[in-house]
């Protein structure tokens, strides 16, 4: 865990220094002094780096949060923050906002904004249809979340065939992405995220017991159902905060839980602060490589973490297979 | 003093496969629980435990519906070890005991408090699997796996302990051994405890009282003298056999004839 915490700060470090502008380390301790407040490297180390990296950082975090719930809930290696549905809402909220741009009141905000309510209205959605009470289960919530992100999927299909002209940029928001990103960004995403964090600290302690699958957990004192909704309502308002502010980042939530199981073991106590960890690790190391490997140009992180963890996740299979 | 009670208890999961059952089970008894395939003892031990809710009557933990109570508070008076429990994955055999004081533990549970060290330590002597402590579940065989599990249910301290084919993946000595275990924890410790079991020699050696079901009710509920006679074991299980006296336990020995269906 102290690796770990070392090489975040380490990467973190590289993330801020390096870019279309690089940061010498004397001339990063003078910006971080206070000295040259008002050169340009300043308004780059402050409102430019910072901001990104920070927010590379929480979405990180919040991604390998949200997968480590998620698999733990549904007792299932391959659940992802985006299986409900609560993705497919953002999208369409970001996919309205992108047509009718200018015309809602929220200014350079209206897409992540959005995007978070479109997501918190599919949850909506879906718990309603999953059922109240007792009669509350997973599986339908499951199932229930998939068809919901279907059809909103497929609304914002049928509104891109009206506005073809939004499709690239809907299509690059989609694939998720840091750019341009500012402390706004982050002061929207990061009050939901932190609920939502808490809420899943807090049931963790259930969530590793509830690994032995709901009726042993239940025999030894788990209120499953509650634990179980408190849970998904944690991963979700996760989940929606990030995709509010970056879009679809693939594959951290579904890869970050199986390595690091690897290093810490099966006790998700251990698993969840150690996934948050790496999630952030590699989401800012992930971001640094997308926007300096190809400089000028700049590739959506997205694409970069679905080429990187796709491979691994077949190898982590394949690895499986052998033991 | 009772600890399980049952008024006029149908338990089943749609239609009843029990009806009207009285049963008061109090501390030191240790109850076998017979009967055919179907009978509805695995039925009737759900019920028991709150896992399953009574389709009419009563089932009552310690004076309380056991249904209407919090899980954590059945916990911290009942283990249940279900007959095919799910797979343990890849946990560690001590982590996996230790889970057995969760109901105990507040916070994240990462403090380890002398008593819940002792109740750990202590469950998994008893179990034979302290040497065991770091070895992954999916790594033993089925019957330490099964010796874990009781370790997890000791682990709970309960004053109830709930069993459904205990000694099903048990090699003999384990079975004796388990066996041995129960009527200790009865008599010594003053558990409840009610097991499944198909071996009617073994809940005649070792249980306190044996609760015979056939045709949806209780064919005989005594001592192990009491009820298995071979005309109640004709009833449940359409088995003619005779019954003697062991000649150094002075427990019934069950000596099975033949099937009367195959007759």
């Amino acid at each position: 865990m102290g690796a770990l915490v070392l090489l975040l700060a380490a990467v973190a470090f590289m993330a801020v220094r390096w870019g279309a502008v690089d940061l010498s380390t004397a001339k990063f301790i003078d910006l971080i002094m206070g000295r040259a407040a008002d050169s340009t490297e300043a308004a780059i180390l402050w409102e430019i780096r910072l901001p990104r990296v920070l927010l590379a950082l929480v979405a990180g975090i919040g991604l390998a949060a949200a997968g480590v719930t998620w698999q733990g809930v549904l007792r299932n290696p391959l659940a992802d923050p985006y299986l409900i549905g609560v993705s497919a809402g953002g999208a369409l909220g970001a996919g309205l906002a992108l047509f009718w741009k200018g015309e809602l009141p929220l200014g350079a905000q209206a897409v992540p904004i959005a995007a978070f309510v479109g997501s918190l209205l599919a949850l909506g959605l879906v718990w309603g249809i999953s059922g109240r009470g007792a009669s509350f289960s997973v599986e339908r919530m499951l199932l229930a979340g998939v068809a919901v992100g279907s059809f909103l999927s497929a609304i914002l299909s049928m509104l891109l065939f009206w506005n073809q002209e939004s499709l690239t940029t809907l299509y690059f928001w989609m694939l998720g992405s840091f750019s341009g990103r500012t402390w706004e960004d982050l002061r929207l995403a990061a009050p939901y995220l932190g609920v939502g964090m808490g809420l899943l600290f807090w049931q963790l302690r259930h969530l590793n017991v509830l690994q032995l699958g709901a009726d042993r957990a239940r025999g030894l004192g788990v209120d499953t159902l509650s634990v179980q909704r408190w849970l998904i309502v944690g991963a979700s308002l996760v989940t929606a905060s990030v995709v509010a502010v970056c879009g679809m980042i693939g594959f951290v939530g579904l890869v970050v839980p199986h390595l690091t199981r690897l290093l810490v073991g099966p006790d998700l106590r251990k698993v969840l602060p150690a996934s948050c960890l790496l999630g952030a690790i590699l989401l800012v190391g992930a971001d640094l490589a997308a926007r300096t490997l190809w400089a000028p140009a700049e590739m959506p992180v997205g694409v970069l973490t679905a080429l990187l963890g796709a491979p691994f996740f077949l190898y982590l299979i394949a690895r499986e297979r052998r033991s | 003093m009772s600890l399980l009670h049952a008024r006029g208890l149908s338990v089943g999961h749609q239609q009843s496969v029990l009806r009207g059952i009285e049963l008061t089970v109090g501390p030191r008894e240790f109850v076998g629980l017979l009967g055919a395939n179907g009978a509805g003892k695995s039925t009737l031990l759900m019920t028991l435990s709150g896992h399953l809710k009574p389709l009419e009557g009563e089932a009552k933990l310690d004076g309380h519906e056991v249904s209407r109570l919090p899980a954590r508070k059945v916990a911290r008076t009942l283990a249940y070890l279900p007959q095919h429990p799910p797979n343990d994955g890849d946990f560690a055999v001590r982590d996996l005991v230790e889970m057995g004081r969760h109901p105990y533990q507040r916070g994240l549970g990462l403090q380890r408090n002398p008593e819940d060290v002792a109740a750990v330590t202590h469950a998994m002597e008893v179990t034979s699997v302290a040497h065991l402590a770091g070895h992954r579940m999916d790594r033993l065989s089925g019957g330490q796996r099964q010796r874990v599990r009781l370790a997890q249910a000791i682990a709970q301290q309960p004053r109830v302990l709930l069993l459904d084919e205990p000694t099903s993946w048990l090699d003999l000595r384990y079975q004796l051994e388990l066996m041995g275990l129960l009527r200790r924890l009865a008599i010594e410790e003053g558990v409840a405890v009610v097991a499944v079991l198909h071996d009617l020699n073994q809940a005649a050696q070792f249980c306190t009282r044996v609760l015979l079901l056939a045709e949806g009710g209780v064919l005989g509920d005594g001592t192990p003298r009491d009820v298995l006679t071979p005309e109640s074991l004709e009833k449940a299980y359409g088995v003619r056999a005779l019954v003697q006296d062991h000649p150094r336990l002075g427990v019934p020995v069950v000596m099975p004839l033949d099937s009367l269906a195959g007759s």
